[in-house]
């Protein structure tokens, strides 16, 4: 899938994402003292990632049990097919995601294992952030030096 | 032991557990890097707290439909599930509200596109050594 491919998946589910936060944040009311406490969590970390920029989606993963506890002591699960439904694709994508990046990882690091084995130095593999970021970045010995002796470290720290 | 008691030790042992786990992570760590030139790394971050505060006004609003986006998103499956038809009209003014931030960072001043490392302000200790990110 190409970049223009993913992100106009990524504004096709733009609406049902709102839709669903909506009727998440829609359910954050009333008296229920474990709802006020949990609404008090939730809005500390919204400030939380607002203040300390995180936006990535995994430092978001911290509010999302918060977010999910209201709406089901509100309501309940009133359709379990439905949401079972939805959780059986949310698994199937997600074991797919995992395995491909499993398996993405696993062939980038045996390339590497065979140039290294051709003994091409650390310095001369541009692997990407993860690779240059191991065998230069936190192997400073092995990085190659700028005029002024700091580490250059392609995607890590330059260009 | 009373329920008040019981309620209270759960949390507790959790943070005595987060505890133990931070003064014993070290040996975890298979080897420590200078993390100085990553930008983004929790010490650079805190040193730049001060562009937090005071860029809260243009971060609220991003973290608002960042929130709507990636939560809602992973929270589809609950919401399919759980949702009762007396939340619609709460919901959907909720839904506008997200919709009109969203329509106002995209057609506005160029917000939706701020990063943490594009802000000038603050962070004294990196003055000397900027990123070349």
């Amino acid at each position: 899938m190409d970049h223009e491919s993913r992100v106009g998946c990524s504004r096709l589910l733009t609406v049902p994402a709102y839709s669903a936060f909506s009727l998440i944040l829609a359910a954050f009311r009333g008296r229920d003292t474990t709802v006020a406490v949990i609404r008090w969590i939730v809005l500390a970390q919204f400030f939380e990632i607002a203040i300390l920029f995180l936006f990535y989606d995994r430092y978001l993963l911290m509010a999302l049990p918060f977010s999910l506890v209201p709406i089901v002591i509100a309501n309940g699960i009133r359709r379990p097919v439905r949401t079972i439904g939805a959780a059986a694709i949310f698994l199937a994508v997600g074991m797919t995601g995992v395995h491909d990046h499993l398996e993405y990882n696993r062939s980038q690091w045996d390339a590497v294992a065979s140039l290294r084995s051709e003994g091409i130095a650390a310095s001369e593999i541009d692997g990407g952030y993860v690779v240059n970021g191991w065998l230069q970045y936190a192997h400073p010995e092995d990085a190659r030096r700028d005029a002024r002796g700091d580490v250059v470290v392609p995607r890590v720290n330059s260009l | 032991m009373g329920k008040a008691r019981i309620r209270l030790a759960i949390p507790a042992a959790g943070f005595a557990a987060l505890a133990v786990f931070f003064l014993t992570c070290a040996n975890c760590t298979e080897r420590h890097a200078d993390l100085h030139w990553i930008v983004n790394t929790p010490a650079n971050r805190t040193r730049n707290l001060l562009n937090g505060f005071l860029l809260l006004y243009k971060q609220a609003p991003l973290t608002a439909i960042s929130m709507a986006g990636i939560l809602g998103f992973w929270l589809l499956p609950v919401g399919l599930g759980a949702f009762r038809k007396t939340d619609f009209r709460r919901a959907a003014w909720i839904f506008a509200a997200l919709f009109a931030i969203m329509a106002g960072l995209v057609w506005g001043d160029g917000t939706f596109h701020l990063r943490w490392q594009s802000i000038p302000l603050g962070a004294p200790g990196n003055s000397g050594r900027p990123s070349r990110l």
